[in-house]
C-alpha cells in the first residue's frame, strides 16, 4: 500500500476510476474522461492490464504462461481501418458512382425532355412562315400546296417515330397532285442516277422503283 | 448480481469501439487477451502459435464488431471467435482439431498444456503459478475491510452497492477500499514482473 502514499490527490483519483471502470461502477461522462486518462497516461494503461490480470488470476483463468500481446494487436490494429472508416471507404466509390448515375439520369431526362417538347409542337399549326418550316426548302416552282414539315436528327427519330406525323391540310386539287408527284417522281431519278454513278451497286437503285412511270407519268 | 457490471463496462467500450475509438478496444484486449491465450492453448500446443492465434482472434473481433449486436455476453461473442480461429488455424495446418469442444466455463478453470515447456523471452514472460502465490500472498496479508471488500467484488460478483449493504458503510467506502486493496496487491505483481 506504500505506493499509494507516493501518488498525488489526482493520480489516486484517477487510478480509482480506472478501478471502478474496471467493476463497471462509472457512468458514461467518467468512462469517457477514465479512457482519456488511461490514453494519456501509461501508467493507468498498464495498471489496467494488472488489475484484470489478477483478477483473472484470483479465478484461476489464466494460461500457464503469460505475454503482453496488446502492443503488436494495436500495431496490427493500426495498420488495418476503423470499422467506421473501412464503411468509409466502402461508400466512397458509391457515392461517386450515384453521383455519376444522378448525372446521366438527369442528362437522358434532360434530352427526352427536350426532345418531347419539341415533338408536342402541332405540326399542322406550322404554316409556312414559320421558322422550322422554312427550315426545308421546297421546290421553286411550287406554292401550294404547303406541307408543313421539321427537320429531324436520328436521336430524335427515336422518339417520334411511334408518333405518326398529322397532315391535315390535304390536296384536292388534281393538276397540284401531278405536279407534285412530277416533281418528285424527278427528284428521285435523279438521285438513283447519282447513287448508280456513285456507288458499287451498279444498276441496282433502278430496280427499286418500278412503279415511277405508273404513279407519276 | 454476477459481473453484470462488468459487463456493463463491455458494453460501454464496445459502443466506442464501434465509433471508432480504438483506445476503447486497447482496453478490452488488455483486459482479455490471458482469457482468450488459456482457451486458444486448449487447441494449441506451441506457445508462439498461440500467440499468433489470440492476436488474429482479436483482429477478428475487431473487424467484426460492428455486427457484434450486444445480445450476448462480448466475453462470449469472443470465445466463440477465438475458439473458430483456433480451429480454423488446425485446419489450416492440416492438424485435426479436437473432436469435442471446450466449454465456456470449463476454458476459463482450464490449467493450460503440460507441453508449454519452450522458452519465449523471458523478461516478457509471466507464468501463471508465480502470479497466483504472489497474488495469494498480498490478499492475505490485506486489512480485513479491503480483503472482505475486493473478495466480495472478485469472488462473488457483488455491486458496489450490494458490497457497501452487507458491510453496513458508504458506497463511496466500498470504492476505496477495493481500490486500495487492488493497489495494494498490485504493489506485489509489479515487484514479480519487475523481477524483484
Amino acid at each position: 500500500m506504500g505506493k499509494s502514499k507516493n501518488m498525488t490527490r489526482s493520480d489516486l483519483r484517477k487510478a480509482e476510476a480506472v478501478s471502478a471502470l474496471m467493476d463497471g461502477e462509472v457512468d458514461e461522462l467518467s468512462l469517457h474522461r477514465a479512457l482519456r486518462d488511461i490514453e494519456e497516461d501509461q501508467a493507468l494503461r498498464d495498471m489496467w492490464h494488472r488489475y484484470h490480470m489478477v483478477s483473472a488470476s484470483m479465478k484461476n483463468e489464466l494460461p500457464e504462461r503469460m505475454t503482453d500481446l496488446s502492443s503488436r494487436i494495436s500495431a496490427a490494429i493500426a495498420e488495418e481501418k476503423s470499422p467506421v472508416r473501412l464503411v468509409q471507404r466502402w461508400l466512397q466509390p458509391v457515392g461517386r458512382f450515384a453521383i455519376a448515375a444522378s448525372v446521366t439520369v438527369v442528362a437522358v431526362f434532360g434530352v427526352q425532355q427536350y426532345a418531347n417538347q419539341q415533338q408536342d409542337v402541332p405540326l399542322a399549326s406550322m404554316d409556312a412562315s414559320s421558322p422550322e418550316a422554312e427550315l426545308l426548302p421546297l421546290p421553286s416552282m411550287l406554292t401550294i400546296p404547303q406541307i408543313p414539315a421539321r427537320t429531324v436528327s436520328a436521336t430524335q427519330g427515336n422518339f417520334v417515330k411511334d408518333r405518326p406525323v398529322e397532315i391535315k391540310q390535304t390536296i384536292t386539287d388534281r393538276e397540284t397532285y401531278d405536279r407534285v408527284q412530277r416533281y418528285l417522281n424527278d427528284m428521285m431519278l435523279q438521285h438513283t442516277e447519282n447513287a448508280a454513278i456513285n456507288t458499287s451497286q451498279g444498276m441496282m437503285p433502278f430496280a427499286r422503283m418500278p412503279n415511277i412511270p405508273q404513279e407519276g407519268r | 448480481m454476477k459481473d453484470g457490471r462488468k459487463e456493463q463496462t463491455d458494453k460501454q467500450l464496445v459502443a466506442r469501439v464501434k465509433k471508432g475509438d480504438n483506445r476503447a478496444f486497447d482496453l478490452l484486449v488488455l483486459k482479455y487477451q490471458h482469457r482468450v491465450s488459456a482457451i486458444v492453448s486448449r487447441y494449441i500446443k506451441d506457445f508462439d502459435e498461440v500467440n499468433d492465434v489470440t492476436q488474429e482472434a482479436f483482429l477478428k473481433a475487431y473487424r467484426a464488431i460492428g455486427k457484434f449486436r450486444g445480445d450476448s455476453q462480448f466475453y462470449t461473442w469472443l470465445y466463440r471467435i477465438a475458439v473458430n480461429t483456433a480451429k480454423n488455424y488446425l485446419v489450416s495446418r492440416s492438424r485435426r482439431p479436437p473432436a469435442s469442444d471446450v466449454d465456456i466455463g470449463d476454458a476459463e478453470y482450464y490449467s493450460g498444456s503440460e507441453n508449454l515447456k519452450d522458452e519465449g523471452s523471458p523478461e516478457q514472460m509471466l507464468y501463471r503459478d508465480e502470479l497466483q502465490a504472489v497474488v495469494d500472498k498480498a490478499i492475505a496479508k490485506l486489512p480485513e475491510d479491503l480483503r472482505t471488500a475486493v473478495s466480495l467484488r472478485e469472488f462473488e460478483g457483488l455491486s458496489y452497492d450490494e458490497i457497501a449493504e452487507v458491510m453496513e458503510c458508504p458506497v463511496g467506502t466500498v470504492r476505496s477500499r477495493i481500490f486500495r486493496a487492488r493497489e495494494a496487491i498490485d504493489e506485489q505483481v509489479k515487484n514479480l514482473m519487475q523481477g524483484k
